[in-house]
């Protein structure tokens, strides 16, 4: 995973070794710790994982929302060839945040300000981060809307008066406004019921699609939801990745146990060979995810893997390469 | 998806709410009404008693408060022809005569001394709500360091000082120890209030100190809600996404903030305004100043009870009519507040 | 439950604000109680010449009227504490009742101790005091006291109110119930400690308030007109203009106790509620 491939384009995303830990009064709690990220070609990345493995402090991580007891402890962040790590929270903000790198939020049906039109809102953000004028920010937003089949009537609207899909479709145009390289979508659906969750994806898919952002990073705790959109699909456990390849792969082959129970438990077993979804069942996330602050020794999956061995918990298994760009950390696969 | 605003749900919230408010007027009336007449021994009527033993020298003038309180207080009719009286006078702007300021009546004195409460009050108190809101919010921003540790501190201070109290040392030490404003009262003794250079620079020497008080005893409060109000949008998850999602300048993002946690500040703001009368009372008192409050003291400590009574009622309806006005402006105001009125989607 | 209720404790006391709010209200607690006791002076009878300034004869001087305000201080200080003990107990108590039949019965009596509220609330306690107090000729602590607690109990009224709702109706006292738990030991196992610290701060807070209140009423001319307090002492020394004469020894200690006994009480009262809110 860690191999740049060569490209059209240069890399979007390069992220090494990178680790960022919450330093709290129980312990320092390592969410995310060693991981390795390049996205280099036009794509859609969906990283998926219980709650509690990491994925939404890489996403706070990588859309640069870093405030104490989390800090990064290691590894840069190069966007566009830029590396943001040396760069000051104000340069961030002006010259990053929506131009490279555009942030949809968890909570993303309440992340607009009630008392500000949708309008003003998009006037005050892109005024500041472009040196348009009024005219010209209205005449892209105006544009966009209507790319976007979002009706034009909600600029002139406060965010209470849309439902709640809308309101996160008009946040995507917004965040995209600039035509960001990057977009990191932290369970931007979670909280919408299923046929508004579609209008949402399609809405994610039609910017992708159109080219106003390079590259998407689709973080979810639900794979079911994630295989409609993405090519990729990485898998995180405790930190760290464990496994990752093309959406087809990972859904019709998964290979580390961890990404197999994850995997089979979500998807509908007609899809599946019966006996599969047996084996799966053996593996199928007995107890909780390990605790960060002291995560088990070698492999973090072996107390709860049924097929941990000896080296399991001695050493921690290496990302290996097992066809080309598929990717797994686990000792059933290391040929000794 | 998209609703239009339905005016009626408005206008439904409105006429609840003065139903409540006129219930709570009628309350407050009958009380006025009541109180004086049920407690025991009567004071009203030991009142007129003592008036007729002497007090009030002339004779020709004790005939006439003495007709004055029968014909206001009318205590030889039964009571529920009294209540009517009481009312009709009410509803005709009568409030009876004042038996302190004989032969004035107390509409005409509330007339006369209402402005100069009015002039302390709504620029000290207004001056002071964007003074420390703006202080709340710079606190909040910058939560859990030194300068907003010290603003809470001094806020909490100040909270706790009553107004009066403040004057009392303002006085003390800028009056009497440093001689550089007057003690008290609203003007040199002699002058008479009119539109002249000379008057208006006398009136306000006069009128900083208790300016002040009021002021600064008030930056608390404010001060205080605000910060609170404003770290819980701080908290918010817009507030969290205008800041660190699309990362807004630092100088929108206050504004925002003020306008996120001002709503239910202005809220605030009209019901102290409406809290004048009834919240300068003490201060006027330390300071001597010319107000409703001074002439409310001096019913009281003359039992004049048609001016109490008067007063009462003023105070009253201001409140609840400020109380009324910003219930309305809350609702229309605040989009959130006017969309849960609404209450549909 | 014990150690939790003393963890609790622990955790309260490592509050700074709690602590100095504590030590501050003992102070004066101990001066108001103790105080008189020791130092055997009337506070109401003329012993000296007026005005005389602290000293070795008069440690805080006379007042106006010739008295010892030493003496007057410290009785005053203890007839505050009364009113406000006085007053705070009588709210507090129709607080608790009042929303507690409320919640508990709904219905109509819910609707009349509703409106009934929101009545109170929108008509300031302090003018209803005065109205109150203003037909009222002669006004001892008591009466002062029982003015100020029948006023002031709307809006506590209705906080309790919600809490009792929202313990009536929630899951732990359904599972006490089907467990076949007494009602004795549900009421001290579960509701008591839910209840305890807001009865505390509201206890503070009416405490606070209701001595605010006295100092107010009695400068206004409604309020006390018969036993030492210190809103009577303000009201002496104003009557008398002490202030502008730079008579500071009538005014600074009166005015500065009631001030720390409202922080100290305010500082208790918000690190409770803090304690408790984010739990």
């Amino acid at each position: 995973m860690n191999s740049l491939a060569i490209g059209e384009i240069m890399s979007i995303l390069d992220v090494r070794n990178f680790r960022a830990y919450y330093f709290t009064k129980a312990g320092t709690v390592k969410a995310v710790d060693g991981v390795n990220l390049s996205i280099d070609k036009k794509t859609i990345i969906g990283i998926v994982g219980e709650s509690g493995c990491g994925k939404s402090t890489l996403a706070k991580a990588l859309s640069f929302n870093v405030e104490p007891p989390l800090k990064i402890v290691k590894g840069d962040i190069v966007i566009d060839g830029i590396k943001i790590n040396d760069m000051t929270t104000d340069e961030i903000r002006r010259k990053i945040l929506g131009i490279k790198v555009a942030l949809i939020p968890q909570s993303a049906m309440n992340a607009l300000v009630p008392t500000v039109k949708i309008r003003s809102f998009i006037k005050d953000v892109l005024k500041e981060k472009t040196g348009y004028t009024t005219l010209e920010i209205f005449e892209l937003a105006v544009k966009r809307f209507k790319e976007l089949n979002l009706p034009i009537e909600a600029l002139d609207m406060y965010p209470f008066e849309l439902s709640g899909g809308m309101r996160q479709r008009v946040l995507i145009a917004i965040a995209t406004l600039l035509n960001p390289s990057l977009l990191i979508a932290d369970e931007p659906t979670s909280a919408l019921d299923v046929s508004t969750q579609k209008m949402v994806l399609e809405t994610l898919y039609d910017i992708y699609r159109r080219g106003l952002v390079k590259s998407i990073i689709f973080i979810s705790h639900d794979i079911a939801t994630v295989r409609q959109i993405v090519d990729e699909i990485v898998v995180m456990y405790a930190g760290k990745f464990v496994e990752k390849g093309s959406t087809e792969e990972m859904i019709n082959e998964p290979l580390h146990p961890y990404s197999k129970g994850l995997i089979f438990s979500i998807l509908t077993p007609e899809l599946i060979v019966r006996e599969r979804v047996r084996k799966a069942k053996e593996v199928l996330l007995k107890g909780e995810p390990p605790s960060l602050i002291n995560p088990p020794s070698g492999c973090r999956f072996h107390p709860r893997c049924p097929y941990a061995m000896d080296i399991c918990r001695r050493e921690e298994p290496p990302m290996i390469e097992v066809e080309r760009n598929r990717f797994v950390s686990c000792w059933l696969y290391v040929k000794r | 998806m998209a609703v239009k605003i339905n005016i009626n749900p408005f206008i439904a919230y409105a006429l609840k709410r003065f139903g409540i408010m006129m219930l709570t007027f009628s309350v407050a009336l009958f009380l006025i009404f009541i109180l004086p007449r049920m407690i025991p021994g009567n004071p009203l009527a030991s009142t007129i008693f003592r008036l007729t033993q002497g007090g009030i020298t002339s004779p020709e003038q004790l005939k006439a408060t003495e007709r004055m309180l029968l014909e206001t207080f009318k205590l030889y009719e039964p009571l529920h022809i009294q209540f009517v009286d009481f009312i009709s006078k009410l509803i005709h702007g009568d409030l009876g005569t004042s038996i302190l300021f004989y032969p004035l009546s107390v509409a005409d004195l509330i007339a006369l001394y209402l402005p100069w409460t009015l002039l302390l009050m709504i620029p000290a108190v207004s001056l002071s709500w964007f003074i420390g809101n703006y202080i709340g919010v710079v606190a909040a921003m910058n939560r859990n360091k030194f300068v907003d540790k010290v603003v809470l501190t001094i806020f909490m201070i100040l909270q706790g000082v009553p107004p009066y109290v403040l004057g009392m040392y303002l006085i003390l030490l800028l009056a009497v120890y440093m001689p550089i404003f007057p003690t008290g009262g609203g003007w040199p003794p002699g002058m008479v209030p009119r539109l002249s250079v000379e008057f208006v620079l006398a009136y306000l020497k006069h009128y900083i100190l208790p300016f002040l008080s009021i002021f600064i005893s008030s930056l608390g409060g404010w001060g205080l809600s605000m910060r609170s109000i404003a770290v819980q949008e701080l908290a918010s998850d817009y507030m969290e996404y205008t800041i660190r999602g699309v990362g807004l300048s630092q100088k929108k993002v206050v504004n925002y903030l003020f306008k996120c946690s001002a709503l239910p500040q202005i809220v605030g703001l009209a019901i102290v305004l409406g809290w004048s009368v009834a919240g300068s009372v003490l201060t006027e008192i330390v300071f001597g100043y010319p107000g409703i409050g001074m002439i409310f003291w001096r019913a009281i400590n003359a039992q004049d009870y048609p001016l109490i009574q008067g007063i009462f009622i003023i105070i009253i309806a201001t409140l609840l009519l400020a109380n009324y006005i910003s219930e309305l402006l809350f609702a229309y105001i605040d989009p959130r507040a006017r969309y849960a009125y609404v209450g549909v989607q | 439950m014990i150690s939790s209720i003393s963890s609790t404790i622990i955790r309260l006391f490592r509050i700074k604000k709690f602590a100095i709010g504590l030590l501050i209200l003992l102070v004066v607690l101990f001066i108001g109680i103790v105080g008189p006791a020791i130092y055997e002076v009337s506070p109401t009878r003329t012993i000296g010449r007026r005005y005389v300034p602290p000293g070795e004869k008069y440690p805080l001087g006379t007042d106006a009227l010739g008295r010892d305000v030493l003496a007057q201080f410290l009785h005053g200080i203890r007839g505050s504490l009364y009113v406000g003990a006085i007053a705070s107990a009588i709210s507090l108590s129709l607080a608790i009742f009042l929303g507690t039949i409320a919640a508990v019965f709904g219905g109509l009596v819910d609707k009349i101790v509703m409106t009934l509220s929101e009545i109170l609330l929108l008509i300031p306690s302090i003018l209803l005091m005065m109205l109150l107090a203003a037909y009222l000729p002669e006004r001892s602590l008591w009466i002062v006291a029982v003015v100020i607690g029948i006023t002031s109990w709307a809006g506590w009224c209705r906080g309790f109110r919600s809490r009792t709702l929202s313990i009536l109706s929630s899951e732990f006292i359904n599972l006490a119930i089907l467990s076949g738990a007494s009602r004795l030991n549900i009421i001290i196992r579960d509701i008591v400690p839910i209840i305890a610290p807001y009865v505390l701060a509201a206890f503070a807070m009416l405490f606070s308030y209701s001595i605010m209140a006295e100092v107010g009423l009695t400068l206004v001319g409604v309020g006390m007109t018969k036993d030492v307090t210190l809103g009577l002492m303000l009201y002496v020394a104003q009557i008398y203009a002490n202030i502008s004469q730079g008579i500071w020894w009538t005014i600074v200690p009166p005015s500065i106790t009631v001030t720390l006994i409202f922080l100290s009480l305010y500082m208790i009262a918000t690190s409770i509620d803090e304690l408790f809110s984010y739990r």
